[in-house]
């Protein structure tokens, strides 16, 4: 019953929707997931961590993809986000909790952690964007 | 002549039906937003569930459940527009309320295609509300004309189907939308009972007032209404009084145990918790809950839309208290008191929907004012100045959008021309005055045209961008 409706539209693009607000009396159970597209466009969600179930990394941005339409698939040590592919060594997917990259998606999710994904930044390139947004 | 009046009867009558059912189907899916209150989802959901699964699984705040469901149900991506306060709370089996509203919209869901919540849009499941509100004008005309007259009739039907908060109100899936009209049923019965001395109809009123409570608890009070319906009647005995009652009580109760047989059906101890839970929520409305049913229009808990109609309906029932007509005593007032004290004691949040029961009876009330004043005189004045209620509304409202051109002078020119020629009416009375109180009459006519027409003005406007700035 819960599965995604084939009426609705999926999309390609992961940062074509957020989740508005913040759940509600979840104390730290919680997770931000912030998603940096091309061109600037950028998706912010905050998810309540019971609906995963002590789920891992992967669980989470996969319910986050169930939720707001765009596919989450495994690329070896690496992840991929809608339709946007890790083709080369700059035009793929990095997630990071904090500063730390993230290297093993099966991990469980910290309490109130802060994700951060981004497509297409080399390293010098994320560090100059996070100092942007910070 | 008579066939005539009847056909020209006959087409107003479906012409109000048509422009009801129009107005309510206009925007039905965009307004209110969908996810403006999940409890529409939620009985769907119920329904759809209990259909493919034999379970009823829905969402609840209640305390109560042993076993607690997380989670993010997109449906029409309320999560990207105004559900904002996380994941919904599933519960299976859900005792929230009796089955039948999720049945009706979850079963057509379910006609219609729906196998996942997901697939439960505004789109589909409210369309079986739009023709359910316009099953309901019908009947609101049909109660009227049994116990008022076909022009009261005629008028109740043609507020009822365009007043704005009726409109966007009757499209919503609460439950008080379902049991509505099953209200109207049992008490049209009770007329044709009373009317025509036949058994039989109480019967079929007692399985219309046991069907409301299968929408929800609180529709218990067509039970009461019923029953003090059947005690207040003239020219029986008591004994005969307390025995029609009986019958019809007993039917009624019927449709209470009939949950209680579901509940015990899935889950006993969790169905007593749940019915514990339910009678011991917040008072939410408040000590001046009267105050604010007279005051306030509201669709959901927050969102209110500006309607004269209700506030004239309130006012113009002190008129039902000293009518001699117990028909109208006992048909209209009676069932506006039993709810009022049924809503005072139920308490909970103040949302928009409990207040729908009182407004079939507020309408016919009212027209039943206006009509009286077209007909005898007396309470002319009055009405003229009563029915700007609802028309400076809808003018404040439409004058508000349209911005530039000043209706200001307009307006005064017409008070002061209808004070002029309604009061000159007052003091000359006697010869070739006379035709002041036909004018007079003319004029509370043209108001409550003007009044019909300023109500689907007021509808036209509200587009997606106007609900959006509601408060």
């Amino acid at each position: 019953m819960l599965t995604p409706s084939s009426m609705r539209d999926i999309t390609d693009d992961p940062c074509a929707y957020s989740i508005i607000g913040d759940p509600l009396d979840v104390g730290k159970k919680y997770a931000k997931v912030n998603i940096y597209c091309l061109d600037g466009k950028h998706s912010s969600n905050s998810i309540d961590l019971r609906v995963i179930n002590d789920g891992s990394i992967f669980d989470l941005l996969a319910e986050l993809g169930r939720i707001n339409g765009f596919k989450v698939t495994k690329d070896k040590n690496s992840i991929v986000l809608g339709g946007m592919t890790n083709i080369d060594e700059v035009k793929r997917w990095g997630c990071y909790i904090g500063t730390s990259k993230i290297v093993n998606y099966d991990e469980k999710v910290p309490d109130s952690s802060n994700i951060e994904c981004f497509y297409g930044l080399t390293d010098n390139e994320l560090k100059i964007f996070r100092d942007e947004i910070r | 002549m008579k066939f005539a009046k009847t056909i020209v009867y006959i087409i107003c009558v479906v012409a109000i039906l048509f422009v009801g059912y129009k107005l309510r189907l206009h925007d039905y899916n965009k307004i209110p937003f969908p996810g403006e209150s999940t409890d529409e989802y939620s009985n769907s959901w119920m329904g759809l569930s209990l259909i493919e699964f034999g379970y009823p699984v829905g969402v609840s705040a209640l305390a109560g459940y042993s076993s607690d469901y997380y989670e993010y149900v997109n449906v029409d991506r309320i999560f990207q527009t105004v559900a904002s306060t996380g994941p919904l709370l599933f519960h299976k089996p859900w005792f929230d309320h009796p089955p039948m509203m999720g049945l009706f919209t979850g079963g057509y869901a379910y006609l219609k295609g729906a196998r996942v919540f997901e697939d439960t849009t505004t789109a589909i499941i409210r369309k079986p509300m739009v023709l359910l509100g316009t099953i309901t004008l019908y009947l609101v005309m049909l109660l009227g004309y049994f116990v008022a007259g076909p022009a009261v009739a005629l008028l109740a039907g043609a507020i009822y189907a365009t007043s704005p908060l009726l409109v966007i109100n009757s499209r919503m899936i609460q439950a008080e939308n379902g049991y509505l009209p099953l209200l109207l049923c049992t008490l049209i019965c009770l007329h044709l009972f009373e009317k025509y001395k036949k058994e039989p109809w109480l019967w079929v009123a007692g399985t219309f007032s046991a069907l409301c409570v299968t929408f929800k608890i609180p529709g218990l009070v067509t039970t009461l209404i019923g029953v003090v319906v059947l005690m207040t009647q003239e020219d029986k005995s008591v004994i005969h009084k307390i025995k029609e009652s009986l019958i019809f009580f007993f039917i009624s109760i019927l449709g209470l145990i009939s949950f209680f047989v579901y509940g015990a059906a899935f889950d006993w101890k969790e169905f007593v918790n749940i019915l514990s839970s339910n009678s011991s929520r917040v008072y939410g409305i408040g000590f001046n809950a009267i105050n604010d049913l007279l005051i306030h229009t509201k669709i959901t808990g927050g969102k209110m839309l500006t309607d004269g109609w209700p506030l004239l309906g309130w006012l113009s029932l002190w008129t039902l208290f000293t009518d001699k007509r117990s028909k109208l005593f006992r048909y209209i007032l009676l069932p506006v008191l039993v709810y009022l004290v049924v809503y005072l004691l139920a308490g909970s949040e103040p949302y928009g929907w409990y207040r729908i029961p009182f407004l079939p009876f507020l309408y016919i009330s009212l027209s039943i004012f206006l009509v009286d004043a077209l007909q005898n005189g007396n309470k002319i004045l009055m009405a003229v100045y009563a029915i700007m209620i609802p028309i400076g509304i809808n003018l404040q409202k439409v004058t508000d959008v349209e911005g530039g051109y000043n209706y200001s002078n307009l307006w005064k020119l017409g008070i002061m021309l209808v004070t002029v020629i309604v009061f000159s009416s007052l003091i000359f009375k006697n010869g070739k005055f006379k035709m002041l109180a036909i004018v007079t009459r003319v004029i509370l006519i043209a108001l409550v045209l003007l009044a019909i027409y300023t109500n689907i003005q007021y509808n036209n406007m509200i587009t997606v961008d106007y609900w959006y700035k509601a408060s």
